[in-house]
């Protein structure tokens, strides 16, 4: 497993400088912080602000002066002369707050609602959960979190004087801290992005469930005098699972990628509000870091689902 | 008896200088420009919650941050002093930190070469946070720091500054102009300038300070966090003007940068005023008993531009001068406004004056373009006197060429996408075409609109209390590949009158002067067809009443935004 792991990685370079390339001409392309909206400029400062920022350089002298710097750690300042790691960390920490709370909802529910339609296949509660669940993948999440705030925080306070719910992220709180007033703002959006996951998630643990609990080693094993409850935790969950860790690899990826429009909606100040700021503003000084944490996040996350295989399931062997 | 009478003149002296001394020691807020309409029974203390529905990415006025307003709205404009401010009405006035009105004198100040000065006094109780004296140093150094700060956003105005000279005990600065300059009043204050502490500084380059936090005030309020959640303040105790003494003990400022949080995150009592751009519906989301909804023509305007040189279609149509016209009668502003913009603000009116807005400055003419009206007979008279007949698919042509061209604005802008759909069909009756060729906001104003890849566009452009349209207008100011797409003349229009006009208006302080010069700019512009324009685009302050009172409604169409008299405000 180690040599796989290894051969992994060292597959991971160019794979991350292709990435890298991409991103940085896809980001180049499409921001032009030369071209910011600037009433109070006049040309020649603009020419010297571009002068200021080497944008008069050559793309790929550009390339390799960020990449370089990048691979040392080094993310540079922005165009107005702000070191971006402080907020891009501090925007990485809300994002992975709000991701866990959202993981942690989605998977109880989802793997929760999942095993018990399988169970109880054609039961209502089957048939409710799957009706649930097709809604929760239709409807889209700035839909339902603008629903949430007036259901639970503007009926809510009509109906019963106050809410302990928020619209958005205000709180007292530092901008990273976890507190208990973090945690009751983070719970209408964390169940805005959970929704989506919680009807897909039941449905892949429902059809990976009846996979397996059709299967003949669970007749085995059930044959075998095994209790039920025994039969169904030990021998299906952990086969049933497989196939969701390695979606759920792929979805922690896109929660560090950014919750973009959940925390448009409720204004977490993450990593989704992050990107769009930047690229609002023509920041690819910023940009360019996000992405590459994205790209790497996923091909990290991938690796470990791969390795998980082998701890969920002794007979796939990784070499 | 003598005594007995003396005793009476003593006692009157003395009644006499306790009312005066009362008078002069009044708590707060007896008169002033923006003063409060509030009264005594105002509540002292608590903490004031605003939505800010835009946030700085970093809070330094010289550099690149200064392209935020909403830095200066929601954070430098409550800290930083000023030397020339504006009013709610947009007037330029003498702020706190002056002892009275700026002196001009030079030959400069009446014609339009020469050197000026301007002597500023500055209030001999003008002090920073820490008690230490604003003095002519302070300006000394903010002009260095204008001058050499890596990434200033602009030195203009500045440049033009040869020397300033610090006399009676530094609270006197005498600035000496090397050319007129007749924005004199934006430079250190006015619309979004500063000065600044220089005891505060390491040196005049200032681009890694003031990136997050200020380190000093002279302003109302002293700000004590910043970050990506909030801003919060606390008042300047040392503040000498006790007209402007906070109410508030705490204010702080929340982003809401979704417009549909913003408005519930005011419904929901979880801030207690916003300052929304205007969006159709407004008023039904917000018709709740404790809002109060304010508002006012704001300091941007709409019109519609026309490219005579567009880069994306060389031969444009709107080369041709008749044809702008033609076009100009052929949109129906009156209906775009009655279905458009009246349903939620009746009381907007067309904006007739092109460039320049009724209610920031005394610069709008507004009959240049009172009499373009929707005028279908018109529309035919002129084009058909200039040669273009209707061919078969019922649109104009000439020597081959169809009247046709393309129209760009922001996609998903619901106000705009309406007056396409309001404007194409009437237009297409009267044999133009006009083609939809809409992009995402980003794309159109930093990448299409800088580099003229558009032929008709909509969008707002904001009016500076200083009415030099210098940089959108004049010749030298048109981008193009040949100057790495420079200046800011989006339409290409080169009228080489009007730009001269331009510039000597821009060397004419006398403002009597100027305004026949910007009068004369504004004829050229309707002349030449360049743009029509179609109002000034209201916007709205949101308070909560239940929560706050005081003037809160006072500054909305001020430049610096409803946020501009907190200290006003207090709590219910």
């Amino acid at each position: 497993m180690v040599l796989y792991a290894v051969r992994r990685l060292l597959w991971s370079i160019p794979v991350i400088i292709i990435a890298s390339i991409l991103v940085f001409v896809a980001v180049k392309s499409t921001t032009n912080p030369a071209a910011q909206r600037c009433p109070t400029c006049r040309a020649e400062d603009s020419q010297r602000l571009a002068e200021q920022l080497h944008l008069n350089e050559s793309g790929t002298s550009q390339y390799v002066n960020w990449f370089g710097k990048f691979s040392h750690g080094d993310f540079g300042k922005t165009l107005r002369q702000k070191p971006v790691w402080p907020d891009l960390r501090d925007a990485i920490i809300v994002t992975l707050q709000l991701g866990a709370l959202a993981y942690v909802i989605t998977i109880g529910l989802g793997l929760t609602i999942g095993v018990i339609s399988a169970i109880k296949q054609y039961s209502w509660f089957d048939s409710l959960s799957t009706g649930a669940s097709f809604f929760g993948l239709s409807i889209p999440p700035f839909f339902f979190g603008l629903i949430l705030q007036i259901v639970l925080v503007l009926k809510f306070r009509d109906w019963f004087g106050t809410t302990p719910f928020f619209t958005s992220g205000v709180n007292n709180s530092s901008n990273t801290g976890l507190g208990y007033d973090r945690l009751i703002h983070l719970i209408l959006p964390a169940f805005t992005v959970a929704v989506q996951g919680i009807a897909i998630y039941s449905r892949y643990m429902r059809s990976s469930m009846l996979d397996v609990l059709n299967s003949d080693f669970l007749r085995t094993a059930r044959a075998k005098g095994i209790s039920e409850r025994r039969v169904i935790v030990r021998h299906a969950l952990r086969n049933a699972l497989i196939p969701v860790v390695t979606y759920s690899a792929i979805d922690i990826g896109a929660v560090i990628g950014g919750l973009v429009i959940t925390e448009q909606i409720f204004q977490i100040p993450g990593m989704g509000v992050y990107f769009l700021q930047a690229f609002r503003d023509g920041e690819y000084v910023k940009i360019l870091p996000w992405m590459m944490l994205v790209v790497l996040s996923v091909i990290a996350l991938n690796l470990i689902a791969d390795l998980l295989y082998g701890v969920l399931d002794p007979r796939i062997r990784l070499d | 008896m003598r005594r007995q009478r003396r005793g009476v003149k003593l006692f009157c002296l003395l009644f006499t200088f306790v009312l005066f001394a009362a008078a002069c020691s009044s708590d707060k807020k007896s008169t002033g420009a923006g003063s409060s309409s509030s009264g005594p029974a105002q509540k002292k203390g608590g903490t004031l919650i605003l939505g800010a529905e835009q946030w700085p990415d970093c809070l330094n006025p010289i550099t690149q941050c200064a392209n935020s307003s909403w830095m200066h709205w929601a954070v430098a404009g409550h800290v930083m002093p000023r030397l020339m401010e504006l009013d709610e009405k947009g007037n330029f006035v003498p702020s706190p930190v002056l002892a009275g009105d700026p002196k001009l004198s030079g030959e400069g100040t009446s014609s339009g070469t020469g050197k000026f000065t301007i002597v500023y006094d500055i209030d001999p109780n003008a002090v920073w946070d820490d008690g230490s004296p604003m003095t002519a140093d302070d300006l000394i150094f903010s002009l260095d720091a204008y001058l050499k700060t890596t990434g200033a956003v602009s030195t203009a105005g500045y440049d033009k500054i040869e020397k300033i000279e610090s006399s009676n005990g530094g609270k006197t600065a005498t600035f000496t102009f090397s050319v007129p300059y007749a924005d004199w009043q934006d430079l250190f204050g006015g619309n979004q300038g500063y000065f600044y502490k220089k005891a505060a500084f390491a040196g005049p380059d200032t681009k890694a300070d003031m990136i997050d936090s200020y380190t000093f005030s002279g302003g109302p309020f002293k700000l004590d966090s910043f970050d990506a959640t909030q801003a919060t303040f606390s008042p300047n105790a040392k503040y000498w003007d006790k007209d402007r003494t906070p109410f508030v003990d705490k204010v702080i400022f929340k982003p809401l940068a979704d417009s549909d949080t913003e408005l519930n995150a005011v419904k929901a009592g979880e801030v207690f005023a916003i300052y929304p751009q205007a969006s159709p519906g407004i008023k039904d989301q917000v018709a709740q008993p404790d809002l109060k909804l304010e508002f006012a023509p704001g300091v941007s305007y709409e019109a519609l531009y026309m490219d005579q040189n567009s880069l994306q279609t060389p031969d444009t149509v709107f080369n041709d001068k008749t044809v702008r016209e033609a076009v100009m009668f052929a949109v129906d502003r009156q209906a775009i406004l009655d279905q458009i913009i009246h349903p939620d603000f009746p009381d907007v009116q067309l904006l007739q004056c092109g460039v320049w807005v009724p209610t920031v400055g005394q610069w709008c003419d507004q009959t240049l373009w009172a009499d373009v009206k929707f005028d279908p007979a018109k529309v035919k008279s002129l084009l058909e006197g200039d040669g273009w007949a209707k061919g078969a698919d019922g649109i104009y042509a000439k020597a081959g060429k169809r009247l046709s061209f393309k129209w760009t604005i922001n996609a998903g802008n619901k106000r705009r996408e309406s007056i396409q759909a309001l404007v194409i069909p009437k237009l297409k009756d009267l044999g133009i075409e006009a083609v939809p060729d809409n992009t995402d906001a980003d794309t159109l104003f930093q990448t299409r609109l800088p580099q003229r890849q558009l032929e008709m566009g909509t969008y707002i452009q904001t009016a500076s209390p200083d009415p030099s349209v210098t940089t959108i207008l004049s010749c030298k100011q048109i981008p193009s590949p040949e100057n790495s797409f420079s200046g800011q003349n989006s339409v290409a229009w080169c009228n080489q009158q009007a730009s001269d006009l331009m510039d000597q208006s821009d060397k004419t302080p006398d403002p009597a002067k100027r305004l026949d010069l910007i009068h004369q700019i504004g004829k050229l512009l309707r002349q030449d067809a360049v743009l029509l324009p179609f109002y000034q685009l209201p916007i709205v302050t949101i308070v909560r009443t239940d929560k706050i009172e005081g003037p809160t409604t006072l500054y909305t169409p001020a430049s610096y935004s409803a946020f501009g008299n907190i200290y006003d405000w207090s709590l219910k």
